[in-house]
């Protein structure tokens, strides 16, 4: 019988499977109190209607990897459960949906003011040149942020960090987003996002995975159902028509 | 992580119409264990849906660390105390020796030391992805993690990562080495892979 398969109480008595919950919400929390209270969570969700998340275990896959996602499937929750907490200051959310989404990206998500601008250019929210941006960005850039201390600085005389990391083999489109400039990056991403659209299924995702999540070829791989070495190769045939499209659009390597 | 691709290559569309994948069914997509029009199925709607698209990558992460030889990582809240201790008395042990004397200028003070990666380190270098260290707070957090694992290195007040510090993923845990170098009061940071 299926309820049989697992003994809730026994899981979540085992220090084995409570570590493994504790070294996810680590992994996912960098804050020691987001940690604890992601931790609390789980556990409170997992015990919930009398263990009904564990419960729900049909054996299907191993317990383990079972247990993986459901716990990063509560950490989704969680998270959305803390940023639906948090606000976005009035002065910042009366200047429009591109402000929050500065706010957003530079507050919680800690990318700089500078990657802001490229990501709302990507997603067509803020359409004005770079330097009406930095006028525009400053009641942003006066706005409280508890979330991330160092959120005034724009760092505009630090050198980008992608331009000369030397971690980019394996993963050719991020190396080539780093050479460029603002506008030709945003034309690029633009492009990569519409080209990956337009893929089979199978080829989006291994995209998504080994060159958005910058999973392993061979983990991507078991995900869609190839070998490795066949995800290679169609990873390979990808570029070739990734490259091709940027080309058309006059992208090249600077 | 690739910060331009992470963001655009993520899902955005919300399926608002049709339910979530199965948890259990993301955990036999990870497996390889789910096949024909199931898992063409699950894939158009995970190509779609930022949250399942984010459950099934963080389990991928998960997973693979789980296969490896990696020992099971030590509780957070136990690692202040007496593993905090055993880990610096051990990599005194093991990386002690290992410190170079270059630009000496005090007779114990060094300036320049390599050691283990660990954590603590981890996470001051992850704080955020600046080459030039602005934050007071984190330099000072940097000199004193440094000291606890018993380091005297000469003063410092600026940082400068040489290279920018990505956390390297690896079905075995790579061994990483911070090299620090300091001069004129500036501790130029590189870490490199263990040979
Ligand atoms: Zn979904």
């Amino acid at each position: 019988m299926v309820g049989n398969l697992i003994e809730p109480e026994k899981i979540l008595a085992s220090k084995e499977i409570l570590e493994k919950i504790e070294a996810v919400c680590k992994r996912h929390f960098s804050n020691e109190n987001d940690q604890n209270e992601s931790y609390v969570f789980i556990l409170d969700c997992l015990k919930a209607d009398n263990f009904k998340r564990l419960r729900a275990y049909k054996g299907k896959s191993k317990l383990t990897t079972y247990l993986y996602s459901l716990i990063n499937s509560l950490i989704v929750d969680f998270r959305r459960k803390i940023y639906g907490r948090r606000r976005i200051p009035a002065g910042v959310a009366k200047l429009g949906p591109w402000a929050e989404a500065v706010y957003r990206l530079v507050c919680w998500q800690k990318f700089s003011f500078d990657d802001a601008y490229d990501f709302l250019q990507v997603e067509g929210l803020f359409e004005e040149p770079y330097e009406r941006y930095l006028e525009k960005i400053v009641p942003i850039r006066e706005a409280p942020c508890r979330e991330n201390p160092s959120y005034e600085a724009l760092n505009e005389d630090v050198a980008n960090p992608m331009e000369n990391a030397n971690r980019f083999d394996a993963n050719p489109l991020e190396a080539l987003l780093g050479k460029l400039d603002h506008q030709r990056r945003i034309k690029a991403l633009t492009i990569i996002k519409a080209t990956t659209t337009k893929l089979s299924e199978e080829d989006q995702l291994l995209i998504r995975l080994v060159y958005g999540s910058e999973q392993s070829v061979k983990a991507a791989a078991t995900v869609i159902g190839l070998s490795a070495s066949s995800a290679r190769r169609r990873l390979k045939r990808l570029l070739i028509r990734f490259r091709e499209q940027l080309l058309a659009e006059g992208i090249r390597e600077a | 992580m690739g910060k331009w691709l992470h963001k655009t290559l993520k899902p955005t569309d919300s399926v608002e119409s049709e339910p979530h994948a199965d948890i259990e069914n993301l955990a036999r997509l990870v497996e390889g264990s789910i096949e024909g029009d199931e898992r063409k199925r699950l894939l158009r709607h995970i190509n779609r849906c930022s949250r399942c698209y984010e459950i099934l990558q963080e389990t991928m992460q998960d997973v693979p660390a789980e296969t490896s030889d990696k020992p099971a990582p030590i509780p957070w809240y136990q690692k202040k105390s007496v593993y905090a201790l055993a880990a610096s008395m051990l990599l005194i042990f093991f990386f002690g020796a290992q410190l170079v004397y270059k630009f000496q200028t005090a007779p114990s003070l060094a300036a320049t030391a390599k050691l283990a990666l660990d954590q603590e380190l981890k996470d001051i270098l992850l704080e955020d992805s600046r080459l030039q260290w602005q934050n007071v707070k984190r330099i000072k957090r940097l000199l004193s993690v440094l000291q606890k694992k018993g380091y005297r290195l000469k003063s410092f007040d600026r940082v400068v990562l040489t290279r920018p510090y990505y956390q390297v993923k690896s079905l075995f845990g790579p061994q990483e080495i911070l090299h620090i170098r300091i001069e004129d009061n500036v501790a130029y940071l590189e870490v490199k892979a263990a040979k």
